[in-house]
């Protein structure tokens, strides 16, 4: 297990350093397209809703990229393929590698996750503070009822939209870490393309229509089947 | 002893490796040369498992799986550390994995090249990445130390330097297998030369037989691969039309 943990640990020193540059780079940039563009709108529109200054604003387009960001730069630790020969070299099984990249991938999505809602909240509180102090917390978490994308990252009672981000995560985590796994065995690796821009597509999708969580179960059930075939043809050329 | 018996690769019809035979016991110095596209890479791939091959390879009469994986390491110039840890990242990893590594030999033979532990690997110059991966290699307490081509980019001193230290700490269990086209600058450091051609073994010489016959390590090199002295100036006279010094 402790070898297990090192493997863990071993991606997390190569990983750490991109995502916390993605979550300032995440925070700054909401805070200066805030800063720029909310006096505007604001006098051009004083009583529109919150989070509709956040659409304007273009914060949920950030945190649309903060996204896609993480999801590249995760599918760089142990991509090169040279890394394969140390990791060959090592006791612990090529699957046990994968999970333990992938499973480092899902702690990464949810602290982004985790990031996009405190800074959804923290902006909000503040826009209300500076704009209509009486609306309180009230107005942000009707914010996150009315706009799609904010009620997708924090689904409050939707226990069914929860399920689904669950799906996303963990198709995500192990999308991204397939990509290094091909990598490194000099395959063509592109799975994590189409499910990186499904997610994107459909997590603002509301339930009512519930294509996304057919799809979102669908993507996980198609990446375990994936990852089976890769594994299988893998095994195939050891020796 | 890691053994090598019979073993053919081929690349998409194209033959690698045919029928290479060869057996390396501990304690030797072992320099294996051959020309671009030779097979001294594919080579050192099977013997570690990292290609598909016919035949077997096996170290102490074991094949070589997950358990005894770790008596071999690779250096080579292709560079098989982790681009964005640091050399003391690695060494705690290497720490983790290889239970004989050798902090002691690490600690000294970065401190010897001045090596900075605390610097990604990644914004190292391509001598001091070279020289990390040497001394992976060395220090993870492998009984076979496989090197490909692990000085390209280091300067003749540098590379001088580390022959110097290889002998000085080498373990008599140890044994070092170097690829490499640098046939003078090794010769005085191995005590056995492997030559292989078009995928196979074609020279197989302890460097103390050529002592005894009076021969120099290159010009049993060029005798084995039948090198024509006169094919420059040849070419040259087909080249200019004139006659060639």
């Amino acid at each position: 297990m402790k070898k297990h943990i090192s493997v863990f640990g071993l991606f997390a020193r190569c990983s750490l350093h991109r995502v916390a540059l993605i979550l300032c780079a995440m925070y700054l940039l909401c805070a200066a397209a805030l800063a720029l563009r909310l006096p505007g709108l604001l006098a051009k529109d004083p009583a529109a809703r919150l989070e509709i200054q956040f659409a304007k604003s273009g914060v949920i387009l950030i945190l649309r990229l903060a996204f896609a960001a993480l999801t590249g730069f995760l599918c760089v630790p142990g991509s090169k393929a040279a890394s394969g020969y140390t990791l060959a070299r090592l006791r612990v099984s090529g699957g046990a590698v994968f999970l333990a990249q992938a499973a480092l991938n899902m702690l990464a999505y949810l602290l982004l996750w985790a990031a996009q809602v405190c800074a959804v909240i923290g902006a909000g509180v503040l826009f209300v503070k500076l704009t209509t102090p009486a609306a309180g917390m009230q107005a942000v978490f009707l914010a996150f009822y009315r706009n799609t994308y904010l009620h997708a990252l924090l689904p409050l009672q939707d226990v069914l939209l929860w399920f689904r981000n669950l799906c996303f995560l963990i198709v995500m985590g192990l999308a991204a870490a397939e990509f290094p796994l091909l990598m490194r065995a000099k395959r063509r690796a592109f799975t994590v393309l189409p499910m990186a821009a499904l997610t994107v597509i459909l997590f603002p999708q509301e339930l009512s229509h519930p294509i996304s969580l057919f799809v979102a179960v669908g993507l996980l059930i198609a990446m375990v089947l994936k990852l089976a075939y890769d594994f299988g043809t893998m095994e195939a050329h050891t020796v | 002893m890691l053994e090598i018996n019979i073993v053919k690769k081929s690349y998409i019809n194209k033959p690698a490796l045919s029928d290479v035979k060869l057996s390396f016991p501990r304690g030797e110095i072992v320099g294996l040369f051959g020309e671009n596209g030779a097979g001294k890479t594919t080579l050192m791939k099977c013997a570690l498992g990292l290609l598909t091959y016919k035949g077997n390879v096996t170290l102490d009469g074991a094949p070589i799986t997950k358990k005894n994986i770790e008596k071999l390491s690779f250096a080579t110039g292709e560079h098989s550390f982790f681009p964005e840890l640091t050399g003391a990242g690695h060494r705690d990893f290497y720490k983790e994995h290889f239970p004989a590594f050798s902090d002691k030999r690490f600690q000294g033979l970065t401190e010897f090249f001045g090596l900075p532990l605390h610097r990604s690997l990644r914004a190292l110059s391509t001598g001091q990445k070279n020289q990390f991966e040497v001394i992976f290699a060395l220090s993870q307490g492998a009984d076979y130390i496989l090197m490909d081509e692990p000085f390209t980019g280091n300067d003749v001193f540098n590379r001088e330097d580390f022959y110097k230290v290889l002998l000085g700490i080498l373990e008599p269990h140890e044994t070092v297998i170097l690829s490499t086209h640098l046939i003078e600058e090794v010769a005085d450091f191995i005590g056995r030369a492997v030559l292989i051609r078009a995928g196979r073994i074609v020279g197989d010489v302890k460097t103390t037989e050529l002592e005894d016959d009076g021969k120099k390590l290159i010009d049993y090199v060029k005798e084995t691969y039948m090198y024509q002295p006169d094919r420059v100036s040849r070419a040259l006279e087909q080249i200019t039309g004139e006659d060639a010094l």
